[in-house]
C-alpha cells in the first residue's frame, strides 16, 4: 500500500480539518529534518495532527491530548483498501535519552482518538529518527516490549519514502 | 573518512579472521563484530606486543633461566652426588644455586650474574675434583660418572659431536658447561641491547597454536613506526608501558599453563605490594559490589583472594557471583596501583556475566578510569548496553573525543573481516546487533 494524496485530502475533508493539511517537506523541515530538501517531490500533503488536536480540544473545551505529528492515507494497488498511517518525527534527538515509553503510547492514543470514525488506522505506528539513530531506536523499541507493543516501528526518512511513497 | 590522529595506531593485515584493521588505541577503543571476526586476535596481538616491548629485559631473563634450567638441575645433581663430602659444603652449594636463579630476574647486570654462575661452577668443579682423592667404592664411582655424563650430553645436545671419554674417570667437562652458560648469557645480553623483533615473533608463535603470523603488523606512536614485523628491532614505547589482558573474570585463581595471559594476570594480582584505596576502589566497594576484595596471605597454603562483604561476611572469591569477580579484578588492579596513564587494559567482552545494570556501571567505571587516570582501554564487545553506555556516558563526562568505535565487517574474502572506523557513530553496530531482533521475528510468534 502506498501514499494517496486524494484519500489524504478526503480524510481532511471528512473530519473538516482541511486547514490542517501541510506540505510534507515543510512539516519535516519544521520538525528538524536535516536532509537535502525536497525529500518528497510529488506535492505530498499530510495532516498536521498537532493542528487537528489543537482545533478539536478547542472545540470540545478540553485540555490537549498528546498527538502524533502527522497522518496520511495509504491505499492498495486497486484502490479498494485504505488505511491511515500515523507518523511521529524525532529528528531533534541526538540520543534516545529523552525517549519516553508513556509519551509514545499517549501520542498514538491521542491521535487514534482524534481520527476515530474515519478510515481504519494502520496497526503499525511509525517513528522517524535520524539515520544515525535508527538502529538504536529499533533496539530501544524492541526492548521496551511488552510495555510497548511491537507495532511501534522506527524508520528513517528514506525508509519512510521508499516503503510508503512512490 | 575522518583523519585519524592519535598517539598509538595499530595496523594489522591478513591475520586469522582479520583482513585489514587500522585501529587507534588512545583512550577507549571499542570493537564490535560477530563471533569469529578476529576481535580476540587483536586483543592478543596487542597484549603480547606490549608485554614483550614493555618487559623486554624480564622476558629475555626468563628465557635465559629457562634455557639454563637443565644446567641448574645438573648442578643440583652434582652437589647431591657429592655425598661423600661434608654436609655443610653441600648445603652451601644448594643455597647458592637457589640464589643464582632467584637473583637473575631482578639483576640489572647480567655480566655480574654470569661471573657468579661461573664462580659457583668453578667451586663445584674444585670440590668434585677433591673427591677423587677420597675413597669411594669403584662401582658407585663408575655408575655416577656414567649418569652425569649422560645428563651432560643431553644438556649440551652434542650426542654426535662430543664424546666423553668414559674411561677417563671423574672427568665431567665443566669447561663445556661453562662455555654453554657463557653462550646463553652472551645471547641474552645481546638481545637486551639490540631488542630484536624475533623475541616478539617467538611469543606470537607460542600463543597462536598454528604459529602463523600477520602479513602486516605495525604500531605507530606519534606517527613514528615503533613496531613492525619487518623491522629488525623493537623500539621502546612511551604512551603505553604495560598491558593487562582480561579475557574472562573466571581467570581468578585459575592456573592454566595453556593460557599464558591467565597466568600473567593471576601473577600480577598476587604480587605483594602496598594496598591503595582511592576514589575508584571505594566507588566499586560502596556503589556496586557492596564489599571489598582482599588478598589473604596463606600460612599453610598459597595466598588467595577473598571477598569481604560490607556486613562482615567473608567468602572465597571463587564462591561469589562472577559479576563480583569482574569488578574485583578492577579493584585489585587499582589497589595495587597497576592502572596508570601508561596502562593498556584489554578486556574481551567486559559485559560477560554482568546484569544489565552492572554492565552500565562497568562502562561508567571504564570511562572514569580513562578520564581521571588516563588508563587506555581496548574493548571487544557484543553488548548493546555496553556500547550505548560507553558512547553516551563519555559524552556526558566530556570525554567522547577519546572514544573510538570500530565494526568488523565481512570482507570479499570468505571468513575474513575488515575493521571499519566509525568514530563516535554507534548505529552501524546496532544494525549488526538488531539482526538478533530480526531472527526473533523470524523464529518467534
Amino acid at each position: 500500500m502506498k501514499y494517496s494524496r486524494v484519500e489524504t485530502l478526503n480524510l481532511a475533508a471528512q473530519i473538516n480539518k482541511e486547514e490542517c493539511l501541510e506540505d510534507l517537506n515543510k512539516l519535516i523541515l519544521r520538525e528538524g529534518c536535516s536532509d537535502t530538501m525536497p525529500v518528497f517531490k510529488k506535492n505530498e500533503v499530510v495532516l498536521d495532527m498537532d493542528c487537528v488536536e489543537y482545533e478539536l480540544a478547542t472545540t470540545e473545551g478540553r485540555t490537549f491530548n498528546k498527538s502524533m505529528d502527522s497522518a496520511f492515507v495509504i491505499v492498495n494497488d486497486d484502490g479498494t483498501a485504505r488505511e491511515i498511517i500515523l507518523v511521529e518525527f524525532r529528528f531533534n534527538y541526538q540520543s534516545l535519552k529523552n525517549l519516553d515509553k508513556d509519551d509514545l503510547l499517549d501520542k498514538v492514543s491521542g491521535s487514534t482518538n482524534a481520527l476515530k470514525n474515519t478510515f481504519s488506522i494502520h496497526q503499525r505506528y511509525i517513528f522517524i529518527f535520524n539515520s544515525n539513530l535508527k538502529q538504536q531506536a529499533i533496539n530501544w523499541l524492541f526492548r521496551k516490549y511488552p510495555r510497548l507493543p511491537l507495532s511501534y516501528i522506527a524508520l528513517d526518512i528514506n525508509d519512510l519514502k521508499s516503503v510508503l511513497f512512490i | 573518512m575522518t583523519e585519524i590522529k592519535s598517539n598509538i595506531q595499530v595496523n594489522i593485515e591478513d591475520f586469522r579472521a582479520i583482513d585489514k584493521a587500522n585501529i587507534v588505541v588512545d583512550g577507549i577503543t571499542v570493537v564490535a563484530g560477530e563471533n569469529g571476526s578476529g576481535k580476540s586476535s587483536i586483543s592478543k596481538l596487542l597484549y603480547f606486543l606490549y608485554k614483550t616491548v614493555a618487559n623486554y629485559d624480564v622476558l629475555v631473563k626468563k628465557n635465559l633461566i629457562s634455557s639454563l634450567r637443565n644446567i641448574t638441575r645438573f648442578l643440583d645433581i652434582v652437589q647431591q652426588e657429592m655425598r661423600f663430602s661434608d654436609r655443610k659444603l653441600r648445603n652451601e652449594f644448594r643455597h647458592e644455586s637457589y640464589e643464582l636463579r632467584k637473583n637473575l630476574i631482578a639483576s640489572e647486570n647480567l655480566e655480574e650474574e654470569l661471573r657468579n654462575w661461573i664462580q659457583i661452577i668453578n667451586r663445584l668443579e674444585t670440590a668434585y675434583d677433591e673427591l677423587k682423592d677420597k675413597i669411594i667404592p669403584e662401582t658407585v664411582r663408575r655408575n655416577t660418572i656414567n649418569r652425569l655424563n649422560h645428563i651432560m650430553k643431553d644438556i649440551l645436545n652434542m650426542e654426535d659431536q662430543y664424546q666423553i671419554e668414559k674411561e677417563k674417570g671423574l672427568d665431567i667437562s665443566f669447561l663445556q658447561i661453562k662455555d654453554f652458560v657463557q653462550s646463553k648469557f652472551k645471547e641474552a645480553v645481546g638481545k637486551i641491547n639490540s631488542r630484536p623483533t624475533s623475541l616478539f615473533i617467538e611469543e606470537l608463535r607460542n600463543v597462536f597454536s598454528e604459529g602463523e603470523l600477520p602479513k602486516k603488523f605495525e604500531v605507530l606512536e606519534f606517527d613514528d613506526l615503533i613496531v613492525s614485523l619487518k623491522k629488525k628491532d623493537l623500539s621502546i614505547p612511551y604512551s603505553i608501558q604495560n598491558a593487562i589482558y582480561i579475557d574472562t573474570p573466571m581467570v581468578l585463581s585459575i592456573e592454566d599453563g595453556s593460557n599464558i595471559y591467565w597466568d600473567d594476570l593471576n601473577e600480577l594480582l598476587l604480587e605483594k605490594g602496598t594496598t591503595k584505596n582511592d576514589q575508584f576502589t571505594k566507588l566499586i566497594s560502596n556503589e556496586i559490589i557492596q564489599g571489598d576484595v582482599i588478598l589473604e596471605e596463606g600460612i599453610y597454603s598459597a595466598d588467595d583472594f577473598m571477598f569481604k562483604r560490607k556486613d562482615g561476611a567473608t567468602f572465597h572469591l571463587n564462591d561469589v557471583a562472577t559479576g563480583i569477580k569482574s569488578f574485583s579484578i578492577l579493584q585489585l588492579l587499582l589497589k595495587k596501583g597497576l592502572l596508570t596513564d601508561k596502562t593498556l587494559l584489554i578486556i574481551d567482552e567486559p559485559e560477560s556475566h554482568l546484569h544489565p545494570q552492572w554492565i552500565v556501571e562497568y562502562a561508567r567505571l571504564i570511562i572514569l578510569l580513562n578520564k581521571e587516570i588516563g588508563v587506555k582501554f581496548f574493548l571487544a564487545t557484543h553488548n548493546p548496553d555496553m556500547v550505548s553506555a560507553i558512547r553516551y556516558i563519555s559524552e556526558k563526562e566530556r570525554s567522547l573525543d577519546k572514544v573510538n568505535f570500530y565494526l568488523a565487517k565481512k570482507s570479499k574474502e570468505k571468513y575474513k573481516f575488515n575493521y571499519k572506523f566509525l568514530d563516535k557513530e554507534i548505529d552501524p553496530i546496532f544494525k549488526s546487533f538488531n539482526i538478533a531482533i530480526d531472527r526473533i521475528d523470524q523464529y518467534g510468534v
